[in-house]
């Protein structure tokens, strides 16, 4: 059996893991907006991050959020 | 093997228990552990790491459970085992793009065990139903992944189906008109019938294995729709009832035979054989489903045997579903076995 992996971010990491990828200012100074709703994505409020043409996206904590986005992969 | 287990497990020492555990059951080891490591998880200073690994373990052991459930009645759909990478500050910026796959994040605060869910959902939508979502709408692919993933919570954490059901699969089913809350309610009649996983996601999974050339997009997902409408009144007739049990696409040509008649079985098996030699192996029905009760297993076996050089057996599985009588519904243990047309090309081309 094969196995796929879930990539993920632990809250432990999310700091760290931010300012690496330079998204640590972005978010703090409330620059970053959800790739699907467009709200502005606070500490609280990140769900998910991805690679999407170049740059990194952000996704808020809403579920139609994550629903929308997978939808969009597999359009 | 489960249930092999269960009878010799009490005559053994623990550390044999343990060791048999590893090797037939991991999933269960790995729900237990992440048991563990959430009780250490209070004591943070101590055990600094032992939230990430309660998480970590907590959705592998119990995805992978319901992986393995599932596997007995659609191998194919079932082949990925989940496994949690997580991503720390050594990741480089460069190489989070050139990966190219999406990062959740899984909290540290988290009463209602979204996490949880959060995980089985992407694991559902981006792994587990990949191949049979290859060639439906996207609407008919959103109601596939929250139909799946309610079930696989109701499963495996029962505790969080009710927020699963107030974020995620209300507010796509609250419109009447939705096509997400049709598709879902067909999907909930058919699985009541027993016939979601073995036949409906089984068929899903078999187109998703065939290469097209020159396909069309719109007949293949009127196909799907018109597999779904075919299979919800089967799983809701009635014993007694009649109705046509063939499936005839262009994509999905698959056939149902419910070997169930005591007047035929008692006397002969001749006419299931002759059905399936004359009527649906001339029409190169593709996958034959031959479903009866459990006490009637020989009989089946004996059908399947007759016609082994047209059509490969390629699974058996048990189920128990509620049989409809007129008076009454009855709790009935089901053997299916799943038959392929020997020689199916895996291309299709469009003439």
């Amino acid at each position: 059996m094969t196995r796929e992996s879930i990539r993920a971010v632990h809250d432990d990491d999310l700091d760290a893991v931010l300012d690496r990828l330079g998204l640590g200012g972005k978010l703090r100074a409330g620059d970053l907006k959800c790739r699907i709703c467009g709200e502005i994505v606070t500490r609280e409020t990140l769900q998910a991050l991805f690679p999407d043409s170049g740059t990194i996206k952000v996704l808020c904590n809403k579920p139609s959020c994550m629903t929308g986005l997978i939808r969009g992969r597999e359009d | 093997m489960g249930e092999v287990l269960k009878i010799l497990l009490p005559g053994l020492s623990p550390a044999v228990v343990i060791f048999l555990l590893l090797l037939f059951m991991p999933e269960k080891i790995e729900a237990w552990s992440a048991l563990l490591w959430k009780w250490l998880s209070r004591f943070g200073v101590l055990f600094k790491h032992a939230h990430k690994r309660y998480v970590k373990h907590d959705l592998q052991g119990r995805i992978n459970g319901f992986v393995k459930t599932l596997r007995a009645q659609v191998p194919g759909v079932a082949q990925a085992k989940m496994r949690v990478d997580w991503i720390g500050p050594e990741i480089e910026r460069k190489a989070f793009i050139d990966q190219g796959q999406l990062v959740i994040r899984l909290r540290r605060d988290d009463p209602m065990d979204r996490n949880f869910i959060h995980g089985a959902y992407l694991f559902v939508s981006e792994m587990l139903l990949k191949k049979p979502k290859r060639y439906v709408s996207p609407s008919q692919a959103e109601a596939l992944d929250l139909f799946v993933c309610g079930k696989l919570l109701e499963v495996e954490k029962p505790s969080v189906v009710s927020v699963f059901l107030d974020e995620y699969l209300h507010p796509r089913t609250r419109e009447t008109k939705s096509k997400v809350a049709l598709y879902i309610d067909d999907f909930g009649v058919i699985d009541k019938g027993g016939l979601f996983f073995p036949i409906l996601v089984q068929e899903l999974e078999f187109l998703g294995d065939k290469v097209f050339g020159r396909r069309r997009d719109d007949r293949i997902i009127k196909e799907v729709e018109s597999l779904i409408e075919f299979l919800r009144p089967i799983a809701s007739r009635q014993i007694g009832d009649h109705g046509d049990l063939d499936h005839d696409g262009d994509y999905c040509r698959f056939a149902l035979v419910i070997v169930g008649k005591p007047y035929k079985l008692l006397t002969s098996i001749e006419p299931y054989v002759n059905y399936i030699r004359n009527a649906l192996s001339k029409k190169d029905v593709e996958t034959i489903y031959v479903l009866g009760r459990l006490e009637n297993r020989p009989r089946l076996e004996e059908i399947c045997g007759r016609i082994k050089d047209r059509y490969e057996c390629v699974r058996q599985v048990q189920f128990s579903r509620f049989l409809r009588y007129s008076d009454r519904r009855e709790l009935a243990l089901q053997y299916l076995m799943v038959l392929r047309l020997r020689g199916i090309p895996i291309v299709r081309p469009s003439a």
